[in-house]
């Protein structure tokens, strides 16, 4: 057994029996459901254990037609509850509705956005604030560490609103795919000043109609960027990254400096020392786009480094003057700025 | 005319990406383009379309010229994709975001123009993009051909997303060319 699976949470799970008035399609979607749990065992990031008891589950599914008092008492002892619908044109409103007949895939999918919102409440993290909006974090990295909750909790059906004291900043998509802010606050985060350690993630109304959203990753970006001049405590000084995709600069619209650093990880991987001195960058930039990197997850971690690409100068004509002399005179001729 | 012995960078995609508009911001002088009454209206409704190639350049104060050639965008003139392609710096791919099968056009240009250059240097521009999610089903089809290349949401009718794209090319060939230089010496 490996450390991965020894370290899994056990989740408890209670499946509510249908009572005798409800139709043959519950009791059909229960048994689906505590089948799939069996065949998930061991696929899952957690174990999920099918509990006879509700009072010991962490979660409990219920068919519609059996949901009473009872949901709310569960939902006050701070369980999450999954509703489960058997007439495709209903209209059920709960937080989780499982409709049946569902796949594998969808229950699967739930169970991991579950996993993920009970470890979240265990370390006692919740979406309706999720920071303390008396006490702003000295943490630099609390704003991003917000963000990256988001992006694991993934309830896009939700707009949270970003506040600094009572007034409106940002809002943010509850999965944090989408983004919005008035153009004045964009260009206060693009140049890192709006402190956003500052902003206090709650769940608010949903992004008004007039307001344009954006991609988030163009928020991620920024917020790592500007978040320190220190590496991220999840990065490392010694070892070496490679790019997995690049960032979307159609988007973020970056320095010169900016696409030669990552270019230089699509070459190669690299410490932040030596992307500072192969793109001709300070340290301290180098860092930056480390963080902001790793921030929108487009980098890995490697063990060493490798030149990877054929050398092009092989398979294009040889210009007057060399290879570098002729992209340095493209680049005077564009009007682009030149590299180092 | 053999194009393989040119300086040049490609510019490519299906029909209505914008290639032309992309050439035309950059070119030293209006791009010679080969266009005719589109007869496929119902694809794509655009009154001309290229039939062959857009061609324009950029003469650099060194003695150098770049040739900018555009290709045209219909499966059915595949082969000169590969023979454009052969000798290129570069290609700069656009991709019509708004079209349902985007995705499956940006995979039929990589795999032309990869036939006979593996490395071949690719940016990629997505315009008319329909979310802002869009972005992902592209990066997921260049993970599944193993290929890290830029994928950026551009307008190309705006001078300044074209630059970028540019740009990022040089950075993606200057960058290519210090590393082998460092792993050389």
């Amino acid at each position: 057994m490996n450390a991965a699976s020894t370290a899994r949470a056990d989740r408890h799970v209670a499946l509510v029996k249908p009572s005798a008035s409800t139709d043959d399609k519950a009791a059909h979607a229960l048994q689906l459901l505590e089948s799939m749990l069996w065949a998930f065992q061991g696929t899952t990031r957690s174990n999920w254990i099918v509990s006879a008891s509700e009072k010991e589950a962490d979660v409990i599914f219920v068919h519609t037609g059996d949901c009473d008092d009872r949901v709310r008492q569960w939902q006050h002892s701070r369980k999450t509850v999954v509703v489960i619908e058997t007439e495709p044109d209903s209209d059920v409103v709960h937080e989780y509705v499982l409709l049946y007949p569902f796949r594998a895939v969808q229950v699967m999918e739930l169970l991991e956005t579950l996993d993920i919102q009970l470890g979240a409440s265990a370390t006692k993290i919740d979406l309706t604030t999720l920071a303390n909006p008396d006490t702003p974090s000295d943490d630099p990295w609390s704003f991003l560490d917000e963000l990256r909750m988001l992006r694991e909790v993934q309830n896009g059906d939700v707009w949270l609103v970003g506040k600094i004291a009572a007034a409106t900043v940002l809002w943010v998509r509850g999965d944090c795919s989408e983004y919005s802010a008035d153009p004045a606050t964009l260009q206060a985060i693009r140049l890192g000043e709006l402190r956003l350690t500052d902003v206090q993630l709650q769940r608010g109304v949903p992004l008004p109609a007039h307001r344009r959203p954006r991609p988030a990753a163009e928020l991620v970006w920024f917020a790592g960027f500007h978040a320190s001049p220190q590496l991220a405590p999840w990065l490392d000084a010694e070892s070496h990254y490679r790019l997995v995709r690049w960032p979307d600069f159609g988007a973020i619209r970056p320095l010169p400096s900016q696409i030669r650093a990552t270019a230089t990880l699509s070459a190669a991987a690299l410490t932040v020392q030596e992307i500072a001195t192969r793109a001709h960058i300070s340290l301290e930039e180098a860092t930056r786009m480390l963080n902001a990197l790793s921030a929108c997850r487009l980098l890995t971690a490697v063990d060493s480094a490798t030149a990877a690409h054929k050398d092009i100068r092989k398979s294009v004509p040889e210009p007057a003057g060399g290879f570098k002399s002729f992209l340095r005179s493209l680049r005077k001729r564009l009007g682009l700025t030149e590299s180092p | 005319m053999n194009t393989s012995q040119q300086l040049k960078i490609v510019f490519t995609g299906p029909m209505g990406a914008g290639k032309t508009t992309a050439i035309r911001a950059i070119s030293d002088a209006a791009p010679v383009s080969t266009e005719v009454g589109n007869s496929d209206q119902a694809m794509f409704a655009k009154e001309s379309t290229t039939i062959a190639l857009d061609y324009g350049e950029l003469t650099l104060e060194d003695g150098n010229c770049v040739r900018l050639y555009g290709t045209p965008g219909q499966a059915r003139f595949s082969f000169m994709w590969e023979i454009i392609g052969l000798g290129a710096l570069g290609v700069i791919l656009l991709i019509d975001g708004s079209s349902d099968h985007a995705h499956l056009d940006l995979k039929a240009f990589i795999e032309a123009f990869q036939r006979n250059t593996p490395d071949q240097p690719f940016v990629i521009g997505v315009g008319r993009l329909k979310s802002n999610g869009d972005l992902e089903r592209y990066f997921s089809l260049l993970e599944s051909v193993e290929l890290v290349a830029p994928v950026f949401a551009v307008d190309v009718r705006q001078r300044g997303d074209v630059l970028l794209l540019i740009e990022t090319l040089l950075c993606i060939l200057e960058m290519r060319v210090t590393e082998i230089d460092h792993a050389a010496s």
